[in-house]
């Protein structure tokens, strides 16, 4: 499994995703600087918890142009045919593909939250409970978007087309994305890693559901969407 | 000799409509095997049935005196190398990177096979260009290099020659046979006639679904026809002496010019000399031996 996790690293070489990571990654600590120095009555972690959509939003965004790119491209570039005759069965390969897309969405958001907390720490000092206010939202949205990794998958293996499939998800995404700001917003799944995150930062909008709720929701989501994956991946004509 | 490939029955139907029907196919070690038949005759149905790719609406196939299934499938795919519809590759990577992500996924250790194949394939100056960058041509040979990359003992190649200059084909027509020396059994699926003859070993016809005739090139050879034309000065007189000497009745006459269809080799020196005894003057004597594509064309009826 590991040789295979490299291989799909090393894929990626020379493509337009290692500054698209890149862009995930200062874009929205830019946002939130400039916010900050902007509105200079709140706190750097009151204007983070207010824009916690926005900060996970990007990465994430990021993170299915990555999943739907290294799926679908094999059918793009006729790999898929040649992957199938390789000595290894579809669902370890698939599999490689789904933990190398976990991995970016965790450095892409750990990342973002561990760059928020040294601004935070620059701009008004150290403070131990900032500090794992940031580390418990990190966690909990890297853990929580992990589980909609499967659904990328899912649709890129049936679209077989990445701009498709990448646009696909983002459209659920932007057309859904109002009903965060509403106590009902947990009816998406999808929005279930925002909504968490919101709480952990001690947003009080989201009473209607729990931290146990969400997770459940979300590992029901994975577990789907992973099963449905398995299937097209080891389908034959 | 231990059939390579064998095929019992392999039928695949879409909707009820059968693309493959009834294929019996036997591939036999070290050969080079032909397998011919017009676009859409269900050519590279049959090759992804064979690997599996495809799963047969009936009908079975046998690997190296196996029959396959998706458990023994993974240690046959160690012995197969292929190109199948077009090479596709990762194209931001060169062809070197591209070979060493096969060369891992066949769990090949040996990196120096990656230079090996390169220069089998004469891509060697070349390989750590973008494939993207790469001509129609250099992206067919860098697939049969990744096919080649594990040794394999069979070689599946789907119209290894789709789109290739006629350089690029002489050369893909050189590299096979040389590969075949080495051993390795090879089956080549094209549609280009003229060009699977000159290397095969072995002819599979396939059309509309049915594999109409299996045959060796020697059988072929055998039973393509021979036609022996002759352009005389007087054509009637020589007519007579033909069908006198051969015992023949289907002659044909146009203008000055006698056509036979002989079997057999025909003793032209002796013709001749009947023919120049009797003061005819040959004007020209040739003799046409049928292609693979007529021989084709007359058993598939187009």
């Amino acid at each position: 499994m590991k040789k295979m996790i490299g291989l799909e690293i090393k894929k990626i070489r020379h493509t337009f995703l290692q500054p698209l990571i890149l862009l995930s990654l200062i874009g929205p600590l830019l946002m939130i600087t400039v916010i900050n120095a902007i509105d200079s009555d709140k706190t750097f972690l009151e204007v983070v918890v207010s824009n916690s959509v926005f900060v996970q939003m990007i990465p994430f965004a990021v993170t299915v142009i990555f999943g739907c790119f290294i799926v679908a491209r094999e059918y793009k570039e006729n790999m898929m045919v040649y992957l199938k005759i390789m000595p290894h069965s579809q669902v370890k390969i698939m599999f490689s593909k789904i933990i190398v897309i976990v991995l970016e969405l965790w450095l892409t958001q750990i990342i973002t939250f561990i760059m928020l907390f040294l601004i935070n720490t620059v701009i008004e000092g150290y403070d131990i409970d900032i500090l794992l206010k940031y580390i418990g939202a990190g966690l909990i949205s890297a853990t929580t978007f992990s589980c909609l990794v499967p659904l990328i998958v899912f649709i890129s293996l049936l679209r077989r087309n990445f701009s498709g499939s990448a646009l696909i998800l983002l459209i659920i995404f932007m057309m859904t994305f109002p009903f965060i700001f509403s106590e009902n917003g947990y009816i998406f799944p999808h929005l279930l890693p925002m909504i968490l995150v919101a709480k952990s930062f001690g947003s009080s909008v989201y009473n209607k559901i729990s931290f146990l709720g969400g997770t459940l929701i979300l590992i029901g989501i994975a577990t789907i969407f992973y099963c449905l994956s398995i299937r097209i991946a080891k389908k034959k004509e | 000799m231990q059939d390579i490939i064998r095929t019992a029955g392999l039928t695949k139907a879409y909707k009820g409509v059968p693309v493959v029907s009834d294929v019996d196919l036997n591939v036999k070690k070290g050969e080079i095997y032909g397998f011919i038949g017009r676009n859409g005759a269900g050519k590279t149905t049959t090759i992804r049935m064979i690997l599996n790719l495809t799963k047969p609406t009936s009908g079975h196939v046998e690997l190296f005196g196996e029959t396959t299934t998706d458990k023994n499938m993974y240690n046959n795919l160690r012995k197969i190398g292929a190109i199948i519809e077009s090479p596709g590759f990762y194209m931001n990577l060169s062809a070197r990177e591209n070979l060493d992500i096969q060369r891992l996924m066949m769990d090949a250790s040996d990196k120096a096979s990656i230079d090996r194949v390169l220069a089998t394939v004469g891509l060697s100056e070349e390989a750590n260009k973008r494939v993207s960058k790469y001509s129609l041509g250099m992206r067919q040979r860098l697939g049969i290099a990744r096919a080649l990359l594990h040794k394999p003992e069979l070689l599946l190649l789907d119209e290894p020659t789709n789109g290739l200059d006629p350089q690029g084909v002489v050369e893909i027509r050189e590299l096979l046979l040389s590969i075949a020396a080495e051993g390795t059994t090879i089956l080549v699926s094209s549609h280009i006639l003229s060009e699977v003859e000159k290397i095969v070993t072995r002819i599979g016809i396939l059309n509309k679904g049915k594999l109409l005739e299996e045959l060796s090139k020697d059988n072929f050879q055998t039973k393509c026809k021979q036609t022996t034309v002759y352009k005389v000065n007087s054509v009637e007189k020589a007519a007579t002496l033909i069908k006198q000497y051969l015992s023949i009745d289907d002659l044909s006459i146009l203008g000055d010019t006698i056509s036979f269809s002989s079997i057999e080799q025909v003793g032209n020196a002796k013709l001749n000399k009947i023919l120049i005894d009797n003061d005819i003057e040959i004007i020209e004597s040739k003799i046409i031996r049928s292609s693979l594509e007529d021989y084709f064309l007359e058993i598939t009826g187009a």
